[in-house]
């Protein structure tokens, strides 16, 4: 699983079974909630339906490319317009007219060009303007334009059927939240190195950790890293900031990389002086809140009980904010399963998620550890793999 | 110029620009007669509420925070159990009631979970039955809203914000300063890491690595990096390709500090190989064409009127059919795609408008030839009452120049 790149010499990942796979699991989850197409506006929908790499705009997720898809068909992708080029040299899968360039629906002008003409003219061939079709997200005036403009479509939510249908992974996906798996635990090992109270600060070593990520081949980071030392490790502090690390200091970084698509999340804590008896068993509480979790990550598994399982190892009181919980892990990293407390999913293999837990004490530090996690007919398999602080174990 | 607070000088004033903005949010609220607003954006509710957001659109875009406004209320902010003992504890400026948590909006009980939580601030404010601005959302968030209020009327938020953050104050203008700062800290380490035999992903890390070490928060988009034969037509993203001597080498590199987004392109070449007359004579056009359009960057002149002019550069030197297939501008601020769009070649229909003194836009005309290169040139602009002042410092090539 260490390699990343296609050869003529060796059969590593099939993306086209990858994205036959894919199409076929949105095809089911439509048909289960009886929709008889979809409008995706956000990037991980769109690239799981078309293998359409964006340009990640953040503030651009709902508004420069969208898909578009009747079940059982095929999907066409409106392009950010200066991206077309080369989605139509690159995307050979798509065949001609499947590709089209896409104006700015940041302008309201735009956007209702772009639903009376061009959503007009696909939904027209593909049947559409009668049916039941879901939408992920988008503003709420591209809302009333496609409302006010197809009178005769019931406009229904669409994204928990995409969830759906993410959260099952194909061998292939599985070996990408490998890579990324990889990528991530390679930049954090990076980023644990630089951590000292030398001089540096959590965003220097952020930015360590980060150009270290772009080198092994990440395509992007699903979230910025979090370097949180002393103060900010003592409460959940979700941004990394220009704080100087210092004697004494619980640090955490939490990592996440992407590789084609695919999402993996690693966090570690360390301390930077010589620790005493409460910060290891703070840090044992939370290492072992977070194997439970691993070791009930298995088919059948209620992801209810996973949560509360974590969190009967971790300590309450004391004003502090303790947390286990997981989130599946693929092409974004929220999707289903969701392991929290209360929640009806019940895991089964091919599940990908990424499990945290957490303890913060305010005035004594925190410690959060997370691992990439894959449901298998066997035994969980851990994808991010670094190893943890031996000498906090003990 | 720098941003960081200091005891010892007066450098920017942070509460008085938190109230500037919640007070030009009341007064575009008042002038639409509209009564309240929701946002979900979080560069939205970065504006009203001056929260960092945790950017990261895979986590949760729409789904992490929101703020609801009525017309002279404060703002009240919700936000996602991990973000909520930070935003209490470190955003003073909200008061206790103001900060709130957003409960999951990924679960089977979203209905309620919307309406526990966003519905009982639309309840308390009085909001009910009337007209409520929303930006973007999750077609369940919305469609939970629209059923638990049959008697509001949903209404655009988005385009409602943009245009009240469109004007920026004097503080907001020295965090874009600092943000087009660091895109050109990004320039000089992309200039001095092109070295041939280099690959196109190690570059990029370098520029990441410099911006991050001093607070950048997230780039504007994945950043552009691209060399030789991936500038025509423009491949996006950077990949494992090995630069070469005398590659054309894009970057697009524009990224949020303090929660404000620069913008910028520059081409430079790489090695010690000279460019060709060809492509020098291309970049003097894209420039000429950066040039004309900066030039008219005068309150009152029209988005159109900027495409007109900067396209028609382009087209004078024989280039016209090579021209970007895309915008050729647009506003920047706690988003980095505000309003106006200018140019907007693949979609007709955008909003007309004029500019005026203290709007930032970034304009980026660019030309993508086959076997000589592409090149953009984008710099960043505030509008004044007078000369227009250009934002972004980093040098173009001496060597693509005259």
């Amino acid at each position: 699983m260490a390699t990343q790149f296609a050869t003529a010499w060796e059969e590593r990942l099939d993306f086209d079974r990858l994205r036959a796979y894919r199409l076929r699991r949105v095809d089911e989850a439509l048909a289960e909630v009886g929709l008889d197409g979809v409008i995706v506006f956000k990037h991980d929908n769109i690239r799981y339906l078309t293998g359409y790499r964006p340009l990640m705009w953040e503030t651009g997720y709902i508004t420069r490319n969208l898909a578009v898809y009747s079940r059982d068909g095929r999907p066409v992708v409106l392009t950010h317009a200066g991206g077309l080029a080369q989605a139509k040299l690159s995307m050979p899968w798509m065949k001609e007219g499947e590709l089209i360039g896409l104006g700015s629906m940041e302008d309201p002008g735009i956007a209702r060009t772009v639903v009376q003409t061009t959503i007009a003219e696909i939904l027209g061939e593909l049947g559409l303007e009668r049916g039941q079709i879901g939408i992920d997200a988008t503003t709420v005036f591209t809302t009333s334009y496609l409302r006010s403009t197809f009178r005769q479509a019931t406009w229904r939510d669409g994204e928990v059927a995409l969830k759906t249908a993410r959260s099952i992974k194909s061998e292939d996906e599985v070996r990408l939240v490998g890579i990324a798996a990889e990528i991530a635990d390679g930049s954090l090992r990076v980023a644990l190195e630089k951590v000292d109270y030398d001089g540096i600060t959590d965003q220097q070593v952020a930015a360590e950790a980060i150009r270290a990520a772009f080198h092994l081949g990440a395509e992007y980071l699903p979230l910025n890293p979090i370097v949180a030392s002393g103060g900010y490790a003592a409460t959940y502090y979700p941004l990394t900031t220009d704080r100087l690390i210092t004697p004494d200091d619980f640090v955490i970084v939490d990592f996440a990389a992407i590789h084609d698509g695919y999402c993996a999340r690693v966090a570690r804590t360390v301390f930077t002086g010589r620790h005493g008896r409460s910060h290891r068993n703070l840090y044992e509480a939370v290492y072992g809140a977070l194997q439970e979790g691993i070791d009930h990550c298995r088919p059948g598994s209620l992801a209810t009980d996973v949560a509360v399982r974590m969190s009967t190892r971790l300590p309450g009181g004391n004003g502090g904010y303790a947390y286990a919980r997981g989130r599946g892990i693929g092409l974004s990293v929220n999707e289903f399963p969701r392991i929290r407390e209360g929640s009806d999913d019940t895991l089964v293999p091919g599940m990908v998620v990424a499990l945290e837990a957490g303890a913060h004490l305010p005035g004594r530090g925190g410690v959060r550890l997370c691992e990439t996690v894959c449901v298998t007919e066997g035994a969980p398999v851990r994808l991010t793999r670094l190893q943890f602080d031996s000498s906090l174990l003990q | 110029m720098y941003p960081l607070g200091a005891l010892w000088d007066q450098r920017i004033d942070f509460p008085r620009m938190r109230a500037d903005r919640q007070a030009r949010i009341q007064e575009w609220l008042a002038q639409e007669d509209i009564p309240g607003l929701i946002t979900f954006r979080p560069e939205n509710v970065s504006y009203i509420t001056a929260l960092r957001p945790v950017w990261g659109e895979y986590l949760g875009y729409l789904t992490k925070y929101a703020v609801v406004v009525a017309r002279s209320s404060p703002p009240i902010l919700f936000v996602r159990d991990d973000d909520l003992q930070r935003c209490r504890t470190g955003m003073p400026w909200l008061g206790s009631g103001q900060v709130r948590l957003l409960p999951p909006l990924d679960g089977p009980d979203l209905r309620s979970a919307v309406v526990g939580s966003l519905g009982a601030a639309i309840q308390e404010l009085g909001l009910a039955g009337g007209r409520i601005a929303v930006d973007a959302a999750d077609y369940g968030v919305l469609e939970s809203l629209e059923q638990a209020f049959p008697k509001a009327e949903f209404v655009d938020g988005d385009y409602f914000m943009k245009q009240a953050k469109m004007i920026k104050t004097e503080d907001e203008i020295g965090l874009l300063r600092m943000a087009c700062a660091v895109s050109d800290i990004g320039f000089r380490v992309a200039q001095k890491s092109i070295k041939p035999g280099v690959r196109e992903c190690e570059v990029l890390g370098e520029i990441y690595r410099a911006q991050y070490a001093v607070g950048a928060e997230r780039p504007q988009g994945t950043h552009i990096v691209a060399s030789g034969w991936r500038t025509v037509p423009l491949h996006r993203m950077a990949t494992d390709k090995i630069i070469s001597d005398g590659d054309l080498v894009f970057f697009d590199i524009g990224v949020s500090f303090n929660t404000y987004f620069s913008d910028g392109t520059r081409v430079y070449v790489a090695g010690t190989r000279p460019p060709t007359p060809e492509q020098r004579r291309l970049h003097k056009a894209v420039y000429e064409s950066l040039q004309a359009m900066v030039k008219l960057c005068r309150p009152g002149t029209l988005n159109s009127e900027l495409n007109r002019v900067g396209r028609g550069v382009i087209e004078d030197y024989g280039y016209g059919k090579y021209s970007f297939f895309g915008l050729f501008g647009h506003g920047l601020g706690t988003s980095a795609q505000e309003a106006p769009v200018i140019g907007e070649a693949a979609h007709k229909g955008e909003v007309e408008m004029a500019l005026a003194a203290r709007m930032v836009i970034a304009l980026e005309p660019g030309a993508f030839v086959p076997s000589v290169g592409g090149i953009r040139c984008e710099d960043v602009i505030l509008i004044t009452h007078g000369e227009p002042e250009v934002l972004t410092r980093a040098p173009y090539d001496e060597r693509l120049m005259d």
